[in-house]
Order: structure tokens, then sequence, then C-alpha cells
């Protein structure tokens, strides 16, 4: 079948076979591809690419879902401003993954920070149109507050369950939360400062 | 040189490649078929007998590139397969069949001993194991487990007019370099390689990229084509078996250690005499005792290759050795933590210690220091003495465990790079030149990260003054000096900037008279009656965790270490390499526990222009911290890492206390 | 294209007679939901046998969500991070939680109900969750007459596991529940990851009511991912028995019972490790529900 798709703002135009995955068109493709992934589709957590903005594992995604996509891996994900978010909080706190996961751990967490940021947003969204000003359960006051001010509220548990996908275990979880809380932090303020 | 990116051109045709291994771990190979030459075409299959002499050397050992007809390991590579598309080369990778002869006892075979033992000694220790002396005996078992966190590694290869070109990643690229020239029959000033980035801590990349450059070499020579041969890199932590021995004092401490170990290096032991050293350095204690036997097999089976896992066994026989004095601590109803800190410095500090043989550098005082540090912040004797009443006095945390805390212990020193013996035998040369452009050159043998390099040039900069881009590092394609060995062991560390410091000194001293350019060159001087490492690391490390009554895995709530090293170059990144070493010990030893604790890391520099490493001490003194903290959690001694879940379900089911199991029937 | 792969051909059916007669017409064929358990299959890709696809994305019937009173009714299609959004307001927070827990962001956001529920080997917590809080889902069988029908969750499955529709059926909508919030107690917790680990991992789900310190209606499930897919009703009647406070003693003579049970349902491959963990478990949680009964 004939693919036309967007990989990390170019547009390709591809033959292959319609049950190939994404994961190895990209190897193939994307010649500097990062995946290195060694688990043929178990989830190894290696491959994780945007497919439309959310994160996937592009091992599980087959050619013929794919026509009209827009897909960023991490080399074009490194480029934009969105990763300075991540790369400055792994400064900040001292740590990073390792040079193996790195890729696929910088991609969960931005898949973990656009998870919350929508939350979030639907929080405000709700607020606004659910009640008058300085109305509302307090609880809500304080969450449309806290995402004002950038605050995330991003618990160890969401982030262990994410960080299920990955199975390398360079980096311990009290510091992903100080790590995400900070990119999340640096997001926000950097909206607030747009807006 | 020739552009990369343009030699391999990745948007050209080019031949994929792929390794058919066996799927037996003995045995004879039958018969081989292939799939028809109709239904996949364009295929190039190479095997053993496509080359001349299909093996590859290693200092003094060799192995084959492929098994011919004998096959020696389980995953062992038979045939490549080269195609034009991944596809097809995955798809007749399938279809080939091969058949084994299995040999009857191949199951029950455990392995035969290669070469002689290695004994070592120091004292008699006769004198202190009489019928009399109290003496306290374990042992230590080291399970084989892997590490392919790596993923697929690929190997590229195109045969030009003017020679060989190779790109890889490795940890030893002359040894691809000299590898390929070797099994091409062609000179090495002919063959080109391109070193890339790579990170590997279990050193995954030291021999694996040269088997399969020389493959991809003869498949490109063959097809007149660029190739891409990929391949897992797999790393196997060899399994081992230690047995400690130790007499005591009335008091309970150390005089005399007796050691054996048995290690299986696998189908092909390499740098066995290495192997022997560094797992000599990790069973002498480095608490002072008088005399010391050391003995040491090697072990060659039929399982996959295993030499190099971040070390050559140092860590294992570390953790070992701690473990031993733990659990001997224990049997004498002292706290681990108190004996060490009792048993930390010689009686007499001028006469040196049996340890100092073996490896010398550290001072009794840094170790001391080091133990009370950890025993302070840690807390360890308040909780260790709590965990244990509770235990005895049959509390129950919950309704399910007895309570299932624990707190562990383990000190000593580490050791970097290869042993000064093997150092002795090898010509280490660096050369360093200031050109008459006022730029300056250094050759090595070593191939350097971007790190690295900062590192050596702020090194050089502190006795030259000259700017940083100034400064070049041949390229190891020109560099005319010999091998310097892979780079693990942290040893382009510690070798390559001893080498740096010496040129540099006198670099700058004969500037000050010479004309340029000026070259100066230094060999690295080591004898054969030197102690076998020098180490400037000394440290401690405690571990706190609690069991999970449901999960029935290791929560491991704080680690906290506390290292003296010589010098630092890069803090940060000490500590983030300290980070990842200690979360990812924590999961290899015990794979299933849940780790959000929290790491506390204390590094003390003396100052001294020493370069030092504590990957693989950490390594070693984490092991044995876990595996004493889930000794105390469980109320039953560690004797066998990794540690599964059903090893705690076992020992639970074996424990005196009765534990609840469902469903074991225990309902006492 | 590589020579000598045939590329499978993908149908994309707009209703769901079409799929199902296209079945019909292409018996080889299979049904490709959101295609992240075929995919991890050994061997799935490349595959010369590799059967033709009939993709459900386009059939616009299986991605609804419907809001009704007393429960929300999701198309097969809708994965579940869509259904979560959707029932944010409507589940209670327990049950909310444990549809969350199925796993990362980019489980929830690639796999979908149907094939979650479908998937043979029960990896998911969503079988065990909809098992116990009697969700239903509508079965349309692979015939000229495509007859549905509702199925209780809970009969989707024999005791060891094994998807009893593999073959012959399409599983078209699901209806879940959201009265029972109020009515009942919720209670699901998941030992390990079920996608990463499945041989040592449990999944525990639990509905109960609490009528004067007793437990009434009962309906307990608990899946080790691999092999056993364990709902009693005499384990239930067991459990309605209950009168809390309950001493420990009795809590555990109960966990015992389980484990029992659970031994002689599990298929051979079985962890015992898992039997002990699905016992201490269940034993751990009728010591919450006791403190929260003497919390009041």
């Amino acid at each position: 079948m004939r693919l036309n798709c967007t990989i990390n703002g170019s547009q390709y135009s591809l033959v292959v076979n319609s049950d190939k995955p994404l994961s190895q068109i990209l190897k193939e493709e994307i010649l500097t591809f990062s995946e290195n992934s060694q688990c043929n589709g178990a989830s190894c957590g290696n491959c994780i690419v945007l497919l439309n903005g959310s994160a996937v594992l592009s091992c599980l995604v087959p050619a013929f879902k794919l026509n009209g996509a827009s897909i960023l891996t991490f080399e074009g994900f490194q480029k934009t401003r969105f990763c300075h978010d991540i790369e400055r909080a792994y400064a900040d706190i001292g740590n990073q993954p390792c040079p193996q996961c790195y890729p696929s751990k910088t991609m969960i967490i931005e898949s973990i920070l656009k998870k919350v940021d929508k939350e979030n947003q639907n929080r405000i969204t709700g607020f606004a149109l659910g009640s008058q000003p300085g109305e509302g359960s307090s609880s809500t006051n304080e969450q449309a507050a806290r995402t004002r001010s950038g605050v995330g509220n991003i618990s160890t548990d969401l982030i262990a369950r994410e960080m299920v996908m990955s199975s390398c275990k360079c980096i311990e979880i009290s510091d992903l939360e100080k790590i995400i809380n900070l990119a999340y932090r640096y997001r926000s303020r950097r909206r607030a400062r747009r807006s | 040189m020739p552009d990369q990116n343009e030699l391999f051109d990745l948007s050209k045709k080019h031949l994929i490649g792929k390794l058919v291994v066996s799927t037996v771990s003995s045995g004879k190979i039958a018969d081989i078929s292939i799939p028809a030459e109709t239904q996949f075409k364009h295929m190039l299959v190479l095997s053993a007998a496509d080359f001349g002499s299909q093996r590859l050397h290693v200092m003094d050992d060799e192995f084959p590139f492929f098994a011919s007809d004998e096959i020696n390991y389980k995953g062992q590579p038979v045939l490549a397969v080269f195609g034009y598309d991944t596809e097809d080369v995955d798809l007749f990778c399938r279809q080939v069949k091969v058949s084994y002869q299995i040999k009857q006892d191949s199951e029950d075979y455990k392995g035969e001993q290669y070469g002689a033992p290695f004994i070592w000694s120091s004292g008699d220790t006769d004198e202190y194991f009489t019928s009399k002396a109290r003496v306290y005996k374990s042992h230590f078992e080291v399970n084989p487990f892997s590490n392919t966190m790596l993923g697929d590694q690929k190997v590229f290869a195109v045969k030009r007019e003017d020679g060989m070109h190779v790109r890889c990643s490795s940890q030893w690229p002359i040894h691809v370099r000299k590898s390929v020239a070797q099994a091409m029959n062609m000179d090495i000033k002919d063959v080109t390689v391109y070193p890339q980035p790579y990170y590997a801590p279990y050193d995954q990349l030291i021999i694996q990229p040269s088997v399969l450059s020389c493959i991809a070499a003869m498949a490109a020579e063959q097809s007149g084509e660029m190739v891409q041969l990929s391949s897992i890199m797999v790393s196997w932590q060899p399994r081992m078996f230690i047995e400690h021995e130790t007499a005591l004092t009335d008091d309970g401490a150390p005089l005399a250690q007796r050691a054996e170990c048995t290690v299986d290096l696998g189908a092909f032991p390499f740098f066995t005499d290495e192997v022997c050293h560094n797992i000599l350095a990790g069973l002498v204690p480095v608490y002072p005792i008088k005399a010391a036997d050391v003995s040491i097999r090697i072990i060659r089976s039929s399982s996959p290759p295993a030499n190099f896992f971040g070390d050559l066994g140092f860590s294992m026989a570390l953790a070992a050795t701690e473990n031993h004095f733990s659990q001997l601590a224990a049997s004498l109803s002292i706290q681990p933590g108190i004996w060490r800190l009792n048993n930390s410095k010689p009686q007499d500090p001028k006469v040196p210690g049996i340890a100092e043989r073996v490896r010398q550098g550290s001072e009794p005082d840094k170790l001391e220091k080091s133990i009370q540090d950890v025993l302070d912040k840690s807390w360890y004797s308040r909780k260790f003495a709590s965990n244990s009443q509770k235990r005895i006095g049959v509390m129950r945390a919950n309704h399910l465990v007895n309570y299932a805390r624990g707190i562990g212990i383990a000190s000593g020193e580490g050791v970097m790079g290869f042993s000064q013996q093997f150092n002795a035998k090898a010509d280490y040369t660096l050369s360093v030149t200031m050109n008459e452009d006022k730029t300056l050159e250094v050759n090595t043998g070593m191939q350097a990260d971007r790190a690295m390099t900062a590192i050596w040039k702020d090194t050089i900069r502190q006795f030259i003054d000259i700017p940083s881009e100034d400064i070049t590092f041949l390229d190891l394609n020109q560099s005319q000096l010999l091998d310097m060995g892979p780079s693990t062991l942290s040893r382009k560390v510690g070798i390559v900037s001893s080498l740096l410091i010496q040129a540099c000194s006198e670099l700058s001293r004969k500037l000050s008279f010479s004309r340029l350019p000026v070259t100066v060159t230094t060999e690295y001087q080591a004898e054969l009656t030197d102690p076998f490492y020098y180490s400037s690391c000394i440290g401690t490390v405690a571990v706190d965790l609690h069991i999970d009554s449901v999960l029935l895995s290791p929560v491991i709530d704080n680690v906290w270490v506390h290292f003296h090293l010589g010098h630092v170059f890069d803090m940060r990144r000490l500590m983030n390499k300290a980070r990842h070493t200690i979360t990812t010990v924590l999961s290899d030893i015990c794979p299933r526990s849940v780790s959000k604790c929290n790491i506390d890391i204390k590094v003390d520099q003396d100052g001294s222009f020493t370069a030092s490493s504590m990957t693989a001490g950490l390594r070693g003194l984490t092991t044995a911290a876990l595996t004493n903290a889930l000794s105390q959690a469980l109320g039953h001694p560690i004797h066998r890492i990794p540690v599964t879940s059903d090893d705690i379900l076992e020992i639970m089911g074996n424990n005196a206390k009765g534990e609840k199991l469902f469903s074991l029937g225990g309902d006492k | 294209m590589p020579e000598g792969l045939r590329s499978p051909t993908v149908f994309t059916p707009k209703t769901i007679s079409e799929a199902i007669s296209t079945k019909l017409r292409n018996p080889e064929a299979r049904f490709w939901a959101g295609g992240t358990y075929i995919m991890s299959r050994p061997g799935f890709y490349p595959n010369p046998n590799q059967r033709d696809i009939i993709s459900l994305s386009g059939i616009q019937d299986l991605s609804r969500i419907l809001h009704a009173d007393r429960y929300i009714e999701a198309g097969a299609m809708v994965t579940i991070q869509q259904l979560l959004s959707m029932g944010s307001f409507s589940f209670s927070k327990e049950l909310y939680n444990a549809i969350s827990s199925i796993g990362s962001a980019m489980v929830l956001n690639q796999a979908t109900i149907g094939g979650s529920l479908c998937t043979s080997d029960v990896r998911f917590t969503m079988s065990c969750v909809m098992a116990t809080i009697n969700a239903q889902v509508e079965i349309r069988m692979i015939s000229k007459s495509a007859a549905a029908r509702w199925v209780p969750v809970s009969k989707l499955y024999d005791r060891r596991g094994n998807f009893l529709f593999a073959e012959n059926a399409l599983l078209t909508k699901i209806r879940i529940p959201t009265d029972s919030s109020t009515q009942y107690q919720f209670i699901s917790r998941t030992l390990d990851s079920p996608m990463m680990n499945p041989s040592e991992s449990v999944i525990f789900a639990l509905q109960y009511a609490i009528n004067q310190g007793s437990i009434t209606t009962p309906n307990l499930c608990i899946a080790l991912p691999d092999c056993c897919f364990y709902m009693s009703q005499d384990f239930d009647n067991l459990l309605s028995t209950l009168s809390f406070p309950i001493t420990q003693e009795r809590a555990s003579r109960i966990s015992s019972r389980l484990a029992a049970d659970l031994r002689s349902s599990v298929r051979q491959n079985a962890d015992m490790l898992q039997i002990e963990r699905a016992a201490r478990l269940l034993d751990s949680v009728l010591n919450e529900i006791n403190t929260n009964y003497l919390a009041g």
C-alpha cells in the first residue's frame, strides 16, 4: 500500500506492507532513528514516538493506520521547546536517564506532561463553565489556582505506572517526580508568559 | 579520511544482514537446509567455510566467528544472511533449518576446568585454622543473568579502492581494526574504523562488534556493496560459587581467611588471568588479617561466553566477601556495622596488611570514617536493634507477616582498570606534540567520548597554557601506537590520565628551552612485583528495606553511600553514574524489588591527582548491603543472587517462625 | 515492498453488518481493533502467511458512547482513555482508578475496550473489573442472521481464562452500570504489571455492599494472567456469611479457601507465587474492610 504521512515535519510517500509496524518503517526511513528495541513488540518501551501528538509504542502501530498521520520521533522532538523544558529539569535536578533509555524516558515524560496538562485544562474549563468566580468547591478553586501557577498534580503512582513502559531502571521514581513537576512548572510559566 | 556520511549513505541500495544462531547449547550440526534461490533472490549466505581462518584473537585466546560443525553454546552464530530487504532476510532466516546431533549427556554437562587453578596466599593459614580454632564458614552463589538493554546494534562495512571501511560502536575499536585486517588478510593500514558513540555499562561492546565487523567486511568484499549487519548485544554475568572461611579470635576479630571461587566463563573463556586477579581483589577482605589463601578455578561450559559484565568478577567477589562478614557478625550477635567499625583498623598501622599486597592505596582511617559516616546518617544501630528485637518478639507488622524490615551494610575498597601484572606485560605509550603553530596534538590508543575529552583537555590546561580548541586527539586510524586494550573498567581514566599528566608535565618543562615542534612520549611503568591494584577508592553502603506483605517483594526505602576517592574530574557525572549504578544493581539483584527509595551519596576527595572509579566497588557493596538487609528482614541468610519473589516465598515457607502461607497450606 | 511477502488486504467496513458479511466472505481474515495484542505476538511481522485484516476503526457504531441514566454504553472500538474521559463524572472514584490503572497513557490511548476483553490470555484489568460490576457485552454471531445478544462479561471466559467466543462472534458494545456506585462499594487491586510480568501478576476486583455489618451481594473476580479467571458463586456465598468486625483467623481461613480454589482452577503453568499473592491480597482487603467498618 502507499502510505502518505509526515515524519519529523517532512512529508513522506512510501510503499510498504499494510501490516508493517511503524517502528520498522522508521528504522528504514529515518536513518538516525534512536529506537533500539530488542523485544520485537513485547513492550520494552524503547520505540516510543508521538503519533498525532499522543505517545504510542511504534512497534504496535501498523502501516494501514498511518495515512495522513503526523509522527514525531525523539530526534524531531529534541528540537522542540517542549523537550527543552524537560532537559532543563534534568539539569536542575542533577540527574537524567542513562543514554540507553534517554529517548524513551523523555518521551514518556512528555506523554505524562501532556496528560496532566489536558486534565488540568479540563478542570479549568469545568470551573469556567460550571460556576461563577468564587463559587464551586474549594478543591476546584485550588486546582485551578495550582494550574495557573504551574504546579502539576503529578503523583508518584502515576509516574510509576507510566514508567512501567521503560524496562531500564536507571533512575529512581523520586527523582523522576521532581523532574516532571519541575518541567511542568517551566512549561506553565512559558505558557503564561506567552498568553 | 573520506566523509562517513557519504561512505555509509543508507539511502542508497545496500545489503542488510542478520545472524542465524544455534538453538541448542551443545552438539554437532548435522545438516543445514537453506530456502531455494527461486524463493528468495539475491541473498548472500556466509558461514565458517567462507573464512580462511575464522578465528577472532583476544590477547592469547581465540574463538570462532561461526560454529563450524560443533556447537559450543546456545545462540552461537551459525550463518549470516544478507539481502536487500529486511523482510526477505527475516523470512529467509526463519526458513533456514539447522538440525543438530545432541550429545546424550549434554543436559548434565556442568563444564570442565579450564587451565590450572589460580592460587594466591599470604602467610600461613594452617597456623590459624587449627582444630580448636573458632571458624565461620559461608557460601555465596551468583546465578547467571543477562543484560540485553543495548538492543540491536548495527555494524556497517563497505569496500572501496582505498580499503575496507567499517563503522560500529565498540569499546575496543583498535581490536575491530586488527580483527578485520586479519580476517580479510589485509594490511591494517587498509582498514579504517569509524567508531560511534556508545553506552555499554555491562561491557556488551568489547568483543561482539569485532565479530560482526569481520562478518560484515567479508560480505562487503564478496558482494561489492555496502553492508549493514545487526544483532542484539548480550552480556552475561558469569556463574560464580564462592566459599569463605574465617578463623576468628575469641572477640570475633578475623585472624585468617580462606576463600575458594569457581567461575564459569562459558564456552570461550578469555582474559582468564585478569579474571583471577580481579576476583582475587574482591575476595581478600579489607579488614586486617594475618594470613590468607585464595583459590580460583575457571570452568568452561556450554553457556554463552561470560567474561566482562561491568568488571571481571570483582564486584560479585566483593559482594560475597561482605555478605560473609555480615553473616559472621550476625552469628556472633554483633551488629554487622559495629563489627566492621571495630575491625577496620590494623593493630599496627606501620605493618602493611595483607590487603595491601592486592589493593594498595587506601588508608584504614578512611575506612573507619566512611563506616562511621554511614552508620550515623542511617541511624543504623537503632534500626538494626529495633528490627531484630521486633522479630525475636514475633511481633507482627501486620496480620500477614512477622516484622519484615531489614537494614544492611557493606564496606570495602574499589579497584579500577586491569591489574598491574597485566599492565606490566603490555606497552602503553602516549605522546603529546606541541606543533609549530602552537596547537597541541595528543596521540593515544584510546577512543574518548566528548565528556572524557573535555576532562583530558582540562587536565592538559593545568600544565600548559593553551586554548581548548587548539588541543586535538589523533584519530585511532592514524594512530601508530600499540593497542591499549578495551575501554572498560575505567581504564581510560586510569592509565591515559596518568600518562597524560606525566607527558604534559614533561612537555611544560621542555617548552621553556626547546624549539617547536616538541614531542614527549611516556610509557606506563608497571612491575610484576607491584600490588595487583592501586586503589584510591574506599567506601560504605547501607540499604534499608521492608518486605511488602502482599507482593512478597522487597521495597527499598533508603540507600546511604559514602566514598573516599582520589581525584574526581566531574562530580556531577560521577553522582549520576553512582545513582544509575545503585538503581540498576537493586533491580538486577532483586528483579521485582520496588524502588521508591531515597539515595544519599557523599563523596570525599583527597585532592591527590590520582584517578579513581567507584562503579565496580559500588556495585559489589550495594549487592552485599542489599542481601544483608534481606537477611535481616526475612530472618534467614541469603546465599544466592538474584533473589526472586519465589525465593522469598520459599524462605518464608522454611522460616521457623511460621509465616502464614496459603498456597503451601501453612496455617500454623 | 519485499518480494515474496504478501501485503494483507485491509477491509474497511463502515457498518457492523458489512464487517460480518466481509468476515463470512473471507473466513480467514481477522478482525482488527486496536491491534496492540495482535502485534505484540512473536513472529507477527514479517509473516508470509499473514491473514487479511478487517479493520473496525471505520465503523461509527463501534466508536459511539451513549450515556444513559443507569449505564454507559460504549462501542467496542472506544479506547479505554475515551471511556475514562466520558466516565469521569459517572464512575465511582474507585472504578475510575481501577480502569486507569490498566496501563500507562500509551496503553490507554491505543487499547480498545473490545480488544482488551477479547485477548485470550486475560492480561488486562478490564475483564476483571467489568465482570465484577456486572457489565454486559453485546455479541453478534458471525452468521447470515448476525443475531445479537447480551452476555455478562463474567461469562466470556472459562475458569482457565480461555475466551469462549474466539472466532465465531464479534463483540460490538459494552454496557457498564453506573447506578451501582451509590449502592455498592468497589475495590480493585493490581499486583505487578500484567503486561510486563503476566506470570507473577494478580488482578483483583470486588464489588459488595455492607448491610448492618454483613456483606451482601458480593461479586469477586480474580484474574491470574495467562492461567486463570476466577469467579465463584460458592465463594461469593461464603463471603456473604461474613459479619464485621471479623477476627484475623476468620480472614485467614477464607483466604486459605481461596488459595485452595485457585489451585484447582489454574492451568498447569501457574506460579504458586501468584496464588499466594492472590490469597494475601484477599486477606489484606478483608482487613481493610474490617478497619473501615470499625472506623465507621
